[in-house]
């Protein structure tokens, strides 16, 4: 397969999803904001990383462009065409092309299938057009490409470790041959040793079969190792899109700033010269969130306009984007946080 | 006399027609106010080994060796006795907040509850000491918060409660198992300065159990590191982090990303940690081990002392590691 990189494989425009919640007999229906006007491209054998804590959205818009769930508004556009304008079965013969990978190996696999029965089972309904002998073949190819030894096809789940089942995961995900995987979480359940094995493992299937990734995870770490790019959600809105090191080396959203500074460094000697300066306070509700910017109750440069009005992602040249109102302003401020300290 | 001293301790469970030993023949001290990490993967009996510590292995379970705690033997202590030195002398926290607080008790009175069985204080002694005692742990509006039931709580406030009732005593040593894997980055930065400034302001002694090298690098002064339910290698954080003698840190080292610089490719080990029924023979972690030699497959190696201070390892390998690995 040849890698055509620099075309526009997914774009994304103003996406927002809702959901609302069942009220109780006192209590009304309630509505949570859980994605709000997201809107960025992907380049064919691109990494783009998500990055955001616990119901920032990350995990939602994964599965709103694999139309696992229904965006209410904006576009999803695979190689210009909208896929939300698809009508079911022409949805199923594209989704050969667009596949998944979760967080918790042993639960998104059935105990009651052997590995070979799973990491079939997508060609079944993708590729009906293949016999029993030819699916046969390309399970024991992808098996070996994961690094499974093809006698397990006829073993069940339980008898695999997270990190095997992590393979098996990668395996049925690969199987169809997709041009894009969306990764949600895949390492995050794994032991650190097992962990680097499997995100090798990632990098080295993303060369091999000309993949286009998006990397979804809480991790920092994990994300700058795997990503080309990285979007920063914060309560549903994207408050910075940057190339991976310029992201790591010169946050500009202060919200990215306090983040990379509250990722534990293994190094001793750093960790104790790092001024951890902790954001305070705790994410708010996303179903009553602030005005204006949303960040701006834990943002210790907020100002008055902050509450007024949000702030619109803006260029910050060099392909990036930032939605803060005062992010030039911060940029020259000096003795700020990891920027300064880093330098 | 060490504040703790455990030795040998070892750790099985009775399964039905077998049994399984989970931790074999650990070894370690700890001073007054020192913070140990221990550190290891799923399975490495790191878990097992703090639970034992303050007498809370499954009822399948059994144990053997000794654990002094200021010189009183702690394994095979009677309930009633292990009562008193949980909570007054030795206070432990958990991965899961929600699942250690009562859900039907509103959170003031489960920690008024506490001071009034162990230190016999009236109740509004207590209430007042456990307010105190909130905004040492800098929740916000503590008065606000005792009102409230658990789930009322975000999983932040949930965790700094169980810190604040786990130190409502004034424990001389706090086992904290995972107590910031549930959590946010950031809010795990609150709780990381938080156990700084709390054992540095109570001088409480703190066990931390974690599979994060970088929680350990930020927060303890030594660490223990486990591998298939024996300890493998022993010292100063420092001296563990920048010069590893046993291979298993040297991995656990090289397989963590860093955030300060992409790297293309991580050092991972290769396979996975054994099965703990059926171990392989020699040292456990040989089939992993890049440096192994022929001693490996028939001889376990013993934690001993190498070098100066007090460092030690069980491994064969006489030779430092990180040379050697820039060496090939």
């Amino acid at each position: 397969m040849s890698i055509d990189t620099g075309t526009e494989l997914l774009r994304i425009e103003n996406l927002s999803k809702t959901f609302s919640i069942a009220g109780g007999m006192f209590k009304p229906r309630l509505k949570l904001k859980a994605l709000q006007d997201i809107s960025f491209s992907i380049q064919q054998g691109e990494t783009l990383g998500i990055v955001g804590e616990s119901g920032c959205g990350k995990s939602t818009l994964g599965r709103c462009i694999l139309q696992l769930l229904r965006p209410d508004e904006g576009r999803v556009l695979w190689l210009g065409k909208d896929l939300m304008a698809l009508d079911a079965e022409s949805m199923r013969r594209k989704r050969r092309d667009l596949q998944i990978i979760f967080q918790d190996p042993q639960a998104s696999l059935n105990p009651r299938m052997t590995v070979g029965e799973i990491v079939a089972d997508p060609l079944k309904t993708l590729l009906p057009e293949l016999n029993a002998q030819q699916r046969r073949e390309r399970v024991m190819k992808m098996m070996e490409a994961v690094g499974l030894q093809p006698e397990m096809i006829n073993r069940y789940p339980h008898e695999f470790s997270g990190g095997q089942a992590q393979r098996i995961g990668i395996a049925r995900a690969l199987i169809t041959e997709p041009k894009l995987i969306v990764c949600d979480e895949p390492v995050s359940a794994l032991d650190v040793s097992i962990q680097a094995q499997i995100l090798n493992l990632l990098s080295e299937l993303k060369a091999q079969f000309g993949l286009t990734l998006i990397f979804i995870s809480h991790n920092l770490s994990v994300v700058r190792h795997v990503s080309d790019r990285i979007l920063v959600l914060y309560l549903g809105r994207m408050v910075e899109l940057a190339p991976g090191d310029q992201l790591y080396d010169d946050p500009k959203h202060p919200y990215t700033k306090a983040l990379l500074t509250a990722v534990p460094i293994a190094d001793p000697k750093r960790a104790r010269q790092r001024n951890i300066d902790a954001l305070t306070g705790e994410i708010p509700s996303p179903i009553n969130p602030p005005s204006g910017c949303t960040f701006r109750t834990r943002c210790r440069y907020a100002i008055g306009l902050c509450a007024e009005k949000r702030p619109p992602l803006e260029s910050a040249g060099d392909g990036r984007l930032v939605a803060c109102h005062r992010w030039q302003e911060i940029d020259h401020m000096p003795g700020m946080e990891a920027a300064a300290e880093r330098a | 006399m060490p504040l703790l001293e455990v030795k040998d301790l070892s750790i099985g469970f009775h399964m039905p027609g077998r049994d399984v030993q989970v931790v074999n023949k650990v070894s370690f001290a700890l001073e007054q106010g020192e913070t140990l990490a221990i550190v290891g993967e799923s399975g490495s009996g790191k878990t097992q080994t703090a639970f034992s510590l303050i007498g809370l292995l499954a009822q399948n379970g059994f144990s053997s060796g000794s654990v002094l705690f200021e010189g009183q033997e702690i394994l095979g202590l009677p309930e009633a006795k292990l009562n008193k030195v949980r909570a007054e002398k030795i206070a432990m926290i958990f991965q899961d907040p929600m699942t250690s607080l009562n859900p039907y008790i509103r959170v003031g009175e489960q920690l008024v509850e506490v001071l009034v069985l162990h230190k016999s204080m009236t109740r509004a002694a207590a209430q007042a000491e456990a307010i105190r005692m909130l905004d040492a742990v800098k929740l916000p509006d503590a008065r606000n918060i005792f009102t409230r039931f658990p789930h009322e709580c975000s999983g932040g406030m949930r965790q700094r409660i169980m810190i604040a009732m786990a130190l409502l005593c004034r424990p001389k040593l706090l086992i904290a198992d995972e107590p910031t894997t549930a959590l946010d980055v950031t809010v795990q930065a609150q709780m990381l300065e938080l156990f700084k400034s709390l054992t540095a302001e109570f001088g409480t002694a703190l066990i931390i159990i974690t599979h994060d090298l970088g929680v350990v690098a930020g927060l303890a002064d030594r660490m223990l590191v486990m591998y298939a339910g024996r300890a493998v290698e022993t010292g100063a954080v420092d001296e563990l982090f920048y010069d590893p003698r046993h291979p298993y840190t040297l991995g656990l080292l090289n397989s963590t990303p860093n955030v300060e610089e992409k790297t293309e490719r991580l050092n991972s080990i290769s396979g996975s940690p054994p099965n703990l029924e059926h171990l392989p023979r020699g040292c456990a972690f040989h089939p992993r081990c890049a440096f192994r030699f022929e001693r490996c497959f028939s001889e376990v190696p013993q934690l001993l002392e190498f070098g100066e201070g007090s460092r030690r390892k069980a491994c064969h390998y006489a030779r430092a590691l990180v040379a050697e690995e820039s060496a090939a």
